[in-house]
């Protein structure tokens, strides 16, 4: 009986480190495993516990089968096999929270107002999966199932084992290995997934927001007609006039965005203009350019359009003269989208020059990653962005090259 | 003054269009049309400087109008004014002043008029105090546009001159600083050489059908090659 009891202590305390193992790489567990607090990741892991006990069983049957009671030093080996289980475990979270912290790192420049971060930072390093994981994991993602192996061949050697015990261990260290090969592929997936899908998320939310202000244009026709018909009946020109000329512009907003097609970027130049006029200043947009055809998709325009208008707002709100506004022109010149964003600016001519370093800003409490991140999006695509002084004011010109459609292909070709 | 005649089916957006444009003491409505066959019968006995023009002039489009006019009076100022939005990407071909949609916002406006006064009177160019940031070999460098005579490239090397002479910058491909200047009245007379046309002071034939460029703050002259010439000279028309 007590043998029982100690195969079973014995079975929970290795599948408990091996669900460490499995917890960590995010195959089981109610929460994910990296998250939460001290306590809430133990419950974590005993999710990933009670997913075991399958393993747990199976196993003291094949001990009990084997009728082999483990020596002191089967002992260790054991043991050794579990504590190499929790430094891999150890190293491989490490690894995970360091690659957390780069990307949330490259997030945080790209936070909406709302404090959402924008996905736009997140990008497939390679076009395969596999070759993706490596990418952001290391090829520590490799070396997993070999370490899993490796293990197995040690114990099964330090062990002596035969038998059952060969084979009730052998089973054990296999379930461990494929764990955690599964439960790496399984991270893997579910943060392509998560991106995907976040980003897919952002993407309608974003539409839907867009398409609810001009629904919600097309709703209040009816309460406008029903509001003008009153005033008119009474006789308050005045105030029908005043009623007029709000509805007027309220429809200017909307339809100085409408020429693009994209409704995430149309979505974040109304927020943008939104919150610079909160801000005390205005955003003038003058687009006559769809952007179906420019490079970028369009998280990236976003990253790109958004810090600009950000640094523009910024720079607005500390001229005492807020009345010149930001301008922002988007059009097609030989084959390339340009975007320009202008404001006014004051200062020292020589601090934009260096606004493109990484870690310069002329704000206080920036990273000062903004402009020099829109500078290596753009390079991706063979992009620029270059200041332009005209007078008092500032402007940054963005040009990014258009795909060319072959006429009666699908083929695109770029220039 | 800026006569002005306005295009439009809809007697109200007429009216809304006048009434706009009476914002400005320098423009005068001489003339108001609901489609292309009156337009085109004013035009036998009438000039205008500025059309506002609208796009959804009932059966017919707005964009017709504008390339028959284009023939007949090149010169005229073409703003186009419509409520749909979309209209704006293909109206861009027929290089109107300004594209704008109903209901009309009165600092678009101003913005579209400032550019006609602009044209109308040939002072397009004094934007003079534009100022450019450059790669140089050592960082960056703000160079003023008006200063700028031109940039050439010569064994794989960027050298721009200004007015106060020559000095290597940063490699660049000429077509990065052709689009980076174009806007600023740079033309690429010769395969690797961008030149100011405000700078240009005379076109010198030197033979066999050859030509240089004389600019004004330099004795260096700068070669056109044969096929740019004719475009040159347009160009230099057009900015009178």
């Amino acid at each position: 009986m007590w043998q029982i009891m100690v195969y079973i202590i014995w079975g929970v305390g290795v599948v408990y480190l091996s669900s460490l193992w499995l917890g960590n790489t995010g195959s089981g567990g109610f929460l994910p495993a990296r998250e939460g607090t001290f306590g809430q990741r133990i419950v974590a892991e005993a999710g990933t516990i009670l997913l075991s006990i399958p393993a747990l069983l199976i196993l003291s049957v094949l001990w009990r089968a084997s009728g082999h009671i483990p020596e002191l030093w089967q002992y260790a080996g054991y043991a050794s096999l579990c504590l190499g289980a929790v430094a891999v475990s150890y190293l491989q979270s490490r690894r995970q929270e360091q690659t957390e912290d780069k990307r949330q790192a490259a997030l945080r420049v790209s936070r909406n107002e709302s404090g959402e971060p924008e996905l736009s930072g997140e990008k497939r390093l390679h076009s395969s999966w596999f070759l993706h994981a490596v990418a952001e994991e290391g090829p520590f993602v490799l070396l997993l199932p070999g370490v899993g192996v490796v293990l197995a061949v040690l114990t099964a050697v330090m062990c002596r084992m035969d038998g059952w015990w060969f084979v009730a261990c052998v089973a054990e260290l296999l379930l461990i290995w494929v764990g955690t090969a599964e439960g790496t592929w399984l991270l893997i997936r579910q943060k392509l997934m998560s991106v995907r899908e976040r980003a897919l998320l952002d993407w309608q939310r974003e539409s839907r927001e867009y398409m609810n202000t001009i629904r919600s244009q097309r709703h209040d026709f009816n309460l406008h007609v029903h509001a003008l018909t009153g005033l008119m009946d009474s006789g308050d020109y005045e105030e029908c006039r005043a009623y007029l000329h709000r509805m007027a512009a309220e429809a200017a907003d909307v339809n100085d965005i409408m020429p693009v097609n994209d409704a995430v970027v149309g979505s974040m130049l109304y927020r943008m203009r939104e919150k610079a006029r909160s801000q005390g200043t205005d955003i003038i947009y003058r687009i006559t350019y769809d952007m179906s055809d420019t490079l970028c998709s369009g998280f990236e325009l976003n990253k790109i359009i958004g810090n600009l208008l950000q640094n523009a707002i910024d720079a607005a709100v500390t001229e005492e003269d807020k009345t010149y506004g930001i301008h922002m022109a988007l059009f097609r010149r030989r084959g390339n989208t340009v975007i320009t964003v202008e404001n006014r600016f004051v200062g020292d001519r020589s601090q934009i020059q260096r606004a493109f370093e990484v870690g310069y800003s002329t704000k206080k409490h920036h990273e000062g990653i903004g402009l020099s991140m829109v500078q290596r999006t753009l390079k991706l695509h063979g992009g620029r962005i270059y200041p332009e002084f005209e007078g008092d004011r500032l402007r940054f010109v963005v040009n990014i090259p258009n795909r060319i459609r072959l006429e009666g292909t699908d083929e695109e070709t770029y220039v | 003054m800026i006569r002005t005649w306005i295009v439009d089916d809809d007697a109200g957006s007429r009216v809304a269009a006048e009434t706009a444009l009476s914002a400005y003491e320098d423009v005068i409505v001489t003339g108001r049309f609901s489609g292309g066959a009156e337009l085109f019968e004013a035009l036998q006995s009438d000039r205008a400087d500025l059309l506002i023009l609208d796009i959804e002039l009932g059966e017919e489009l707005g964009f017709h109008l504008a390339r028959e006019l284009k023939e007949c009076c090149p010169d005229l100022l073409i703003i186009f004014l419509t409520g749909h939005a979309s209209y704006a990407i293909d109206g861009y071909g027929f290089h109107p002043v300004d594209f704008l949609t109903k209901p009309i916002r009165q600092s678009r406006l101003d913005e579209a008029m400032e550019e006609v006064r602009r044209r109308l009177t040939h002072q397009g160019t004094p934007r003079a105090d534009v100022q450019i940031v450059l790669r140089s070999l050592s960082g960056s460098r703000i160079v003023d546009v008006s200063q700028l005579l031109f940039l050439e490239r010569r064994s794989r090397r960027i050298y721009m001159t200004t007015t106060e002479g020559e000095e290597r910058i940063a490699n660049y491909t000429m077509r990065e600083l052709e689009e980076m200047l174009e806007p600023h009245d740079f033309f690429l007379c010769y395969q690797s050489v961008l030149v100011s046309l405000r700078h240009i002071t005379g076109v010198i034939d030197v033979g066999k059908g050859l030509y240089e460029l004389s600019l004004k703050g330099t004795a260096v002259k700068v070669p056109l090659s044969r096929n740019r010439h004719d475009e040159l000279l347009r160009r230099l028309r057009e900015m009178g």
